[in-house]
């Protein structure tokens, strides 16, 4: 088989994996049910409106909005890609699948994928209707001739779809780091255990770069700088607050955003793929 | 032409536990199955079958020694093609039908879209799953479960079908669809390889066995050779009084001085299940 044959052969089996994984998402409703979650807490936040600690009704609605589609996509980043690779580890299934032309890292890729296609499906829907509930909110005070016109004119639309873009990227980036763990891991529980670790510690990292980057004890400033290098600044895709403060994202911040996703991504997978060819999985 | 499976002083040794500390699981295994062959792997558990199976499949390298599929080495794009696989124990996506899942299948193997229907179809046709196909999974009993696992196994058409120990838990209408399977495999000129600890299965359904004991090959040859050796032959009778016995012992010890013994033979489990069975849809077509 030449290159071209091969490239081809193995893209259309990770698309058939990753569609696998899709079709088993929407079929365990493990998508409706962290939506209807999300939408609840969205709506909720309605009620809360009294508790906006002095910022403008909108750019609550947006924080809120915002930090909902965080929890609740990265809950479900953690718990899908543990879930999708154990449920063929533990059934079995797994052994079926290998034995027929499908090579290991196309099943890592396949997996990461299908996950990847979920998240994008939930970020979609989840900005939709934030954007969707802060716009008829907006018309609703318009109308009324409220003060908070202004706040109305500084949460577009397109921005709150941005920021679901950035959920997704870091998204994507959370579940190639859970299955390089799940392809280290003996069970879900310690897969998904160090999964929530490395998310907190992913989202704090900045905190360690720069309280030790600048101390003069070298090996500890070389293991900050180590862990800058290794793990991924989730910070990074946290634009939400800029969106609200005004600060709209610009071109530059999503490409440089895309190009650091994508490259830990597939660095990261990479790894994983790596390291799951070396496991025993009868 | 080169054998369907050639097996070449394959070891295996698994790592057990910390340290440097190994399990030989197969010990320099040598042994070749000829194409269209249907090969009983036989030994008791821990001997090395499923690994010796894992090897085949390509889920498993082996330590030492090389092991090929169809002239390609084990677990080459090119040997899994060849390859069908039944598990044991066969469990499915549940969120699934059988119709999709033979489908998911299909396409990994690269069954052309054009063929790929048709293909469905009839491998579901052949194991008896096509009322069901479009139920899901999730809802199937162990032997539909099992037919299923057959219809993934052979929709690309490969050329060797491994079963591992196909009739683990199977009803006797499962054992008899799994027969019938492997009486068309036979026809279409598939090599097979199963393994099993039921013996009178492999013994009715294999053309050669090979037993494993501690990783290594203790036995190898062809069944009815093996079963010809000790074949002896017996006179039936329903009913013998204690005075006929007799008549019978001193008739046999005029004839013949080979004869053994008269025995009391008891009726098995298995033809008064099947009596039962038969005088019962009998029964329901009569009152029908």
């Amino acid at each position: 088989m030449n290159r071209d044959r091969w490239l081809q052969c193995s893209c259309a089996k990770i698309w058939i994996l990753a569609s696998h994984v899709w079709i088993e998402g929407v079929r365990q409703r493990l998508l409706a049910g962290f939506y209807l979650l999300f939408l609840v807490l969205l709506v909720s936040s309605l009620g809360l409106r009294q508790w906006h600690f002095g910022s403008s009704e909108l750019k609550f609605l947006a924080d809120f909005g915002f930090a909902a589609i965080s929890f609740f996509g990265s809950i479900l980043t953690v718990v899908a890609s543990v879930h999708f690779f154990f449920g063929e580890l533990e059934h079995r299934t797994l052994l079926t699948l290998l034995a027929k032309p499908v090579s290991k890292s196309e099943f890592i890729v396949g997996k990461w994928l299908g996950v990847f296609l979920l998240m994008g499906a939930f970020c979609a829907i989840a900005s939709v209707s934030l954007a969707g509930l802060t716009l008829a909110r907006a018309s609703e005070l318009f109308a009324r001739g409220d003060s908070a016109l202004e706040a109305v004119a500084s949460i577009e639309t397109k921005q709150v779809l941005l920021v679901g873009l950035f959920q997704w990227l870091k998204f994507g980036v959370l579940a190639a780091l859970v299955l390089l763990v799940a392809t280290y891991a003996r069970t879900a529980l310690f897969a998904l255990a160090v999964s929530f670790l490395l998310l907190a510690v992913c989202h704090l990292q900045f905190l360690i770069r720069d309280a030790y980057v600048g101390v003069e004890f070298v090996p500890l400033r070389w293991v900050a700088r180590g862990c800058g290098v290794l793990l991924p600044n989730f910070q990074l895709f946290a634009v939400g607050e800029e969106v609200t403060g005004g600060n709209p994202i610009t071109a530059a911040m999503t490409l440089h955003a895309t190009f650091y996703g994508v490259g830990y991504t597939v660095a990261i997978l990479f790894t994983a793929a790596f390291s799951f060819r070396g496991r025993d999985v009868g | 032409m080169s054998p369907a499976i050639e097996l070449t002083a394959v070891t295996h040794d698994f790592a057990a536990g910390l340290g440097s500390h190994r399990v030989r699981a197969v010990d320099g295994l040598t042994l070749s199955i000829g194409r269209g062959e249907v090969f009983g792997l036989l030994g008791p558990n821990g001997s090395g079958k499923s690994t010796t199976l894992k090897i085949l499949l390509g889920l498993l390298s082996p330590t030492a020694g090389e092991a090929n599929v169809m002239g390609f080495r084990s677990g080459t794009d090119c040997a899994r093609q060849q390859l069908g696989f039944v598990p044991e124990a066969p469990y499915f996506y549940r969120h699934l039908t059988a119709r999709e899942l033979v489908r998911f299948y299909a396409r990994l193997c690269g069954v052309p879209r054009s063929q790929r229907e048709r293909r469905i179809e009839a491998v579901l046709r052949e194991v008896g799953l096509l009322p069901a196909a479009d139920r899901r999974i999730a809802t199937y009993s162990k032997g539909m479960l099992q037919r299923a696992g057959l219809a993934q196994a052979i929709v690309h058409d490969p050329a060797v079908v491994i079963l591992d120990e196909p009739s683990a838990g199977l009803d006797a209408e499962g054992v008899d669809v799994l027969a019938a399977a492997l009486r068309s495999f036979r026809q279409a000129g598939k090599t097979v390889v199963i393994t099993s600890h039921l013996l009178p299965q492999i013994e009715s359904w294999c053309d050669r066995i090979g037993v494993l004991k501690n990783g290594r090959l203790v036995f190898s040859g062809d069944v009815s050779a093996i079963v010809q050796v000790r074949t002896s032959y017996a006179i039936l009778r329903e009913s013998l009084s204690g005075e006929e016995q007799s008549e019978v012992e001193a008739w046999m010890t005029t004839r013949t001085r080979a004869w053994e013994r008269v025995e009391t033979r008891r009726g098995c489990l298995p033809a008064v299940y099947d009596e039962m069975l038969n005088e019962r849809s009998a029964r329901e077509r009569g009152e029908r």
